[in-house]
């Protein structure tokens, strides 16, 4: 259920999500202007970005448990 | 490169304490800036919250009689003037709302839903009526309709200080390293509660202690970090917000440290463990063990799920749905943990820095959840409370010439974790600490060596961690620091539990089961001396304590494990 990608053909480049986010996993990517995920790793499930997105570009992961950190550097 | 701007009060947030903070202080006279990490109006816990508590005599409210059940349900450790302030100015800030434009419930004839029993004493208990719209971003509206600037994702990172004076802080963009230095005349914390990013838990996510580690760090006075909260998450469909309208709801359960929550020891006098649901003012509903039993009937509001849970009797069932406890990890009770109040206009210890909502720590509900919509409601009350004073007191005062050596410091303080060589991942400490700090067998059900084993492991990540983490970029950055805050939090919470050495309320001492009005009726308050951490009571006024002629299990009707009626 953590955020896997911004579909690039709905997304229509409002920032809605990038504002959105508490995590901040999200990036307005100038050159395509549309939303990128960036840092998945910090998504931490509540899922704003989804409920905001005027154009339901948000696609979620079908996991429901986040994976272990087990590297450090 | 960075920017510099200045503003008479400073307010830093975006839930809905800052939001009164700013709007009022404008509205007082002030130039506002607000700052938040995220977005104001959909920011901290408070898009999450409906409830709002309500007190009007006109419902037949009686304030005796509600300061009497809340006094007995926060197990006497409330501070009875915030308590009644609470109380006393809830109607005016709803009027403040409507008038604002936020909806509230409303029954079929019109009059406000109330969530509270039938003859019901008070305070009563309304809520936000969110298919109306989000009143976060109806606040955002007001904020800047009344002129307050607003400066989203700029996480607060350290306080200038000048003279003994907090004169402002230095804010840390989300996708650049170009900080802001903020001049203020005076400064309001309304950075929330604490949290130790717990998936599973949405609204904690983005508040990493930070408020409470950046005034710890400028000398400011820490209260109530032994009592922890014990909300959950529940797995199956859940909108927390209220307001989707795309995509798929998601489980909102996700397994912590404890695999369930559940409810009061049983045989101990019926649902809640002997008192009765009637006299709560938010009975939120019944807890059920996989035995069938009932378990609780006030949900999360005391930690009796844990011990559930501990007695090997999880998972619990929660309105048809497996729920998970230790999900609020990081946060204590609502009011308890923040900054100690030095007066009754919100200010803190240290000379102009104020507190409102969460992060002040006016111990409104004691050391238990004894009212439910205190949350929101106890943010606009103080927000509005802090506001004014500290319009009050920057007016006339001219705008603080800060020293470049001091703006220096604070500025190389935040940059650190990114100029380094080499380092520890900002993530990987995150996820030691909260490996570290979940267990309930640490967090809930506490025991002095599992608390001492715990500390030192916390104290050398505060010792030889914190100091070297590394960040590749701003996002980095921002985790790093709240890395380092939530480690300087989680060392006061073990702290607090270990000094505390008896129970009460939502601290619970396996080796000390026991409330101990003797030596125990006070708070406990951390600060820094010396360089070191340390923790010391703070007495409370002889008569808010119960009377030793009251049969014990009257005055405590919620039984811990273990403990003997004295």
């Amino acid at each position: 259920m953590a955020v896997q990608k911004v579909d690039a053909v709905k997304c229509i480049g409002c920032k809605t999500c990038v504002k959105s986010c508490p995590a901040d996993v999200f990036r307005f990517d100038a050159d395509s202007k549309k939303a990128v995920v960036t840092y998945p790793q910090d998504c931490q499930l509540c899922l704003w970005c989804v409920t905001e997105c005027p154009v339901d570009a948000i696609v979620l992961t079908k996991d429901t448990v986040s994976g272990f950190m087990t590297c450090w550097g | 490169m960075k920017k510099k701007v200045t503003c008479d009060v400073l307010v830093i947030g975006g839930g809905i304490a800052a939001c009164f903070a700013a709007i009022k202080a404008k509205e007082a006279g002030a130039s506002v800036i607000m700052a938040d990490k995220g977005y104001v109006g959909r920011s901290g816990q408070s898009p999450y919250a409906d409830g709002f508590m309500i007190f009007n005599p006109e419902w037949g409210h009686d304030m005796n009689a509600a300061m009497e059940v809340i006094n007995r349900h926060s197990e006497y450790l409330n501070d009875r003037y915030w308590t009644q302030k609470c109380l006393e100015d809830s109607w005016d800030r709803y009027l403040d709302l409507v008038e604002w434009g936020c909806v509230f419930k409303k029954n079929p004839d019109g009059t406000l839903e109330d969530r509270s029993e039938p003859g019901s004493k008070g305070p009563g208990g309304i809520q936000f009526d969110k298919s109306a719209g989000a009143y976060g971003m109806v606040l955002r509206k007001k904020a800047l309709e009344v002129g307050v600037e607003i400066m989203d994702q700029l996480m607060i990172v350290d306080f200038l200080k000048q003279d003994g004076r907090i004169v402002g802080a230095v804010g840390l963009p989300n996708d650049n390293c170009d900080l802001t230095v903020i001049i203020a005349k005076t400064t309001i914390s309304c950075v929330g509660a604490c949290g130790y990013k717990p998936t599973g838990y949405p609204p904690l996510m983005q508040l990493t202690c930070d408020g409470e580690a950046m005034a710890y760090r400028a000398g400011a006075e820490i209260l109530g970090k032994e009592f922890v909260d014990a909300h959950y998450s529940k797995e199956g469909k859940a909108d927390p917000v209220g307001q989707r309208s795309a995509g798929e709801a998601p489980p909102v359960g996700m397994p912590m440290g404890a695999p369930a929550p559940g409810g009061p020891m049983k045989g101990a006098g019926g649902p809640g463990g002997g008192g009765s649901p009637k006299d709560r003012t938010n009975a939120y509903g019944e807890l059920i063990s996989e035995r069938s039993d009932l378990v609780s009937g006030y949900m999360f509001t005391y930690l009796q799920s844990e011990f559930e849970v501990h007695a090997g009797n999880g998972p619990i069932i929660s309105r048809g749905a497996k729920s998970f406890g230790g999900s609020a990890l990081g946060m204590s009770l609502r009011k308890a943990d923040g900054l100690l109040p030095a007066d009754r206009q919100c200010r803190s210890s240290v000379p102009g820095l104020f507190a409102a909502g969460d992060a002040l720590g006016n111990m409104q509900n004691g050391a238990a959840y004894s009212t439910g919509g205190s949350a929101i409601e106890g943010g606009a009350v103080t927000g509005t409370i802090a506001a004014h004073a500290a319009a009050e007191e920057a007016r006339g005062m001219a705008m603080p010439e800060v020293s470049e050596a001091e703006i220096e410091r604070a500025v190389n303080y935040v940059l650190e974790p990114v100029n380094r060589v080499g380092g520890f991942g900002p993530n990987w400490v995150i996820e030691l600490l909260r490996n570290y700090m979940m267990p309930y067998f640490v967090y809930f059900i506490k025991k002095a060596d599992r608390l001492e084993a715990t500390l030192t492991l916390v104290r050398f990540m505060k010792e030889h961690i914190s100091p070297m983490i590394k960040a590749n970029d701003a996002h980095e950055l921002r985790l790093a620091h709240e890395a380092k805050n939530m480690i300087l939090s989680a060392e006061m919470r073990l702290l607090s539990g270990l000094f505390r050495t008896e129970s009460r309320g939502n601290h619970y001492r396996e080796d000390h089961p026991e409330r101990d009005d003797e030596n125990w009726f006070c708070w406990s308050k951390i600060s820094e001396k010396n360089g070191e951490m340390t923790i010391e009571k703070v007495p409370l006024p002889e008569e808010w304590k119960p009377g030793k002629d009251v049969p014990y299990r009257e005055k405590y009707p919620f039984p811990f494990p273990g403990e003997k009626e004295v």
